[in-house]
């Protein structure tokens, strides 16, 4: 098999572990949701069961960009020479170190910081996406190729979609200690409610476009110039 | 490589429905810990942990169904095996009823308001179907590398090989769990006690380990799919 072949096929299978992932992770957020029996020391357990679940999503994302770009580069259709992939694959692997390393550390200041230096990471690599994708659809970007464009444009409101889930979710995280506190109130389900199924909702849209960017990259279509 | 013909739909399909398999089994694998570790919960709430854990599993169960009817589709479109292409239309109505059978089993073989004969039997035919497959899926492999089966390259005579072994694997684990049944009867009904922790954990245990060598054959297969040795 060709390495373009095994990029191909490698892209495709990392989608589908994200997707089968995060699937389950969805449902598992429904539990959290209607554990209102539970204490709010089991409930916290399940929480951290489910962030721990959360990483393979979040591990195939960085994969799904990695081999996304590999592949393109193998293709001849993006701007990253195949000589820059191992610089690519290295920061990927950095990546993937930091989100386990700020998430085994996320109680101590040093894994605080890391915490947000990642969503840092994340705006810049949405913001990048984002611009280069419409830059290349509108004008002279360094994608020549219309359906290359479109898929780093969905890319970068995807990664997007996922920075703005923990937004939904920061009034909860204030809530969070007084719940474990003081237990369960009708003010804290309602925020709870509200939090995750706004989460729950994007995660959908999210879906929805990592569906039209594995079809633009199956289907291809307008091969011509961006 | 890539275009819109059946072919590539169908190879991108199958390479989707590898990673969809794997993705919701890791997580899955990840609740049977959480499941385990939860004697401190009460029995309900266990109860409620364990229901929402095999509505989960339908993810890897349903990921299995797709894998065999892509897999089949896009090696009989490649002249790969001795199937003729107009049984394909076939081997997807079999695909959508096998779906259709184990979401039913599972909706009415676990509803809230008990196990239903019908729900019970679907669950049976589940498992007397997946015999058959195995034996057929586990016949035609080895037939294909010792002699003339109908799967014509090596790679795609051991495949399938591998895949009856992980199907023999996903019926010995559920075969394997059964004593859980009545020991979970018991547990609601005299409460936590250290007898049911001990059958929990050993039996989810099993289960674990057996799923860590279905993954293994599940990359095993990828695999020869992607290099195709032989």
């Amino acid at each position: 098999m060709d390495t373009l072949t095994l990029a191909f096929a490698l892209h495709l299978i990392i989608l589908g572990y994200t997707l089968g992932s995060d699937f389950v992770v969805d449902q598992r957020t429904f539990s959290l949701l209607g554990a209102t029996d539970a204490t709010p020391a089991e409930r916290s357990r399940l929480l951290r069961s489910i962030l721990v679940s959360d990483q393979h999503p979040r591990m195939g994302l960085i994969l799904f960009i990695a081999t996304g770009i590999t592949f393109e580069s193998l293709l001849g259709q993006s701007p990253i020479a195949a000589d820059l992939l191992p610089l690519i694959w290295l920061v990927a692997a950095l990546w993937l170190a930091e989100i386990w390393i700020s998430f085994l550390n996320e109680d101590k200041p040093w894994g605080h910081q890391l915490v947000n230096a990642d969503v840092t990471w994340r705006y810049l690599v949405a913001g990048l996406f984002l611009f280069t994708g419409l830059w290349s659809l509108l004008g002279d970007g360094p994608f020549d190729v219309s359906w290359i464009a479109w898929k780093y444009l969905l890319l970068g409101l995807l990664i997007g979609g996922g920075v703005s889930v923990r937004f939904c979710v920061r009034a909860l995280r204030k809530a969070w200690p007084d719940y474990l506190e003081g237990g369960g109130t009708p003010e804290f389900e309602a925020i709870l409610n509200q939090s995750l199924k706004r989460a729950i909702y994007i995660t959908w849209s999210i879906w929805v476009i990592y569906g039209v960017i594995a079809l633009l990259t199956v289907v291809r279509p307008g091969e011509g110039a961006a | 490589m890539i275009a819109t013909d059946p072919y590539a739909w169908l190879l991108a399909l199958h390479l989707a429905v590898v990673g969809y398999y794997l993705g919701s089994d890791f997580v899955v694998n990840q609740m049977t810990f959480y499941l385990i570790d939860s004697g401190h919960v009460t029995p309900p709430q266990r109860t409620r942990m364990r229901r929402f854990q095999l509505l989960c599993d339908q993810h890897p169960r349903m990921g299995l169904i797709l894998f065999i009817a892509t897999g089949l589709s896009y090696e009989t479109l490649s002249g790969f095996t001795t199937l003729p292409v107009s049984a394909l239309p076939w081997l997807w109505l079999i695909a959508l009823l096998w779906l259709a059978n184990i979401w039913a089993g599972f909706v009415l073989a676990g509803s809230p308001v008990g196990q239903s004969t019908l729900g019970k039997r679907l669950v049976r035919l589940d498992l007397y179907w997946r015999y058959l497959v195995v034996l057929l899926i586990l016949g035609g492999g080895l037939w294909s590398l010792l002699g003339e089966g109908p799967f014509e390259p090596g790679w795609l005579g051991l495949k399938y090989v591998l895949l009856g072994t992980l199907m023999a694997g996903g019926v010995a684990m559920r075969i394997s769990s059964m004593p859980l049944v009545p020991a979970w009867a018991d547990y609601m009904a005299r409460g936590p006690n250290p007898e049911f922790e001990a059958i929990i954990g050993r039996l989810q245990r099993r289960a674990i380990y057996l799923n860590w060598g279905l993954w293994a054959l599940f990359f095993a297969m990828a695999g020869l799919q992607l290099f195709r040795p032989f």
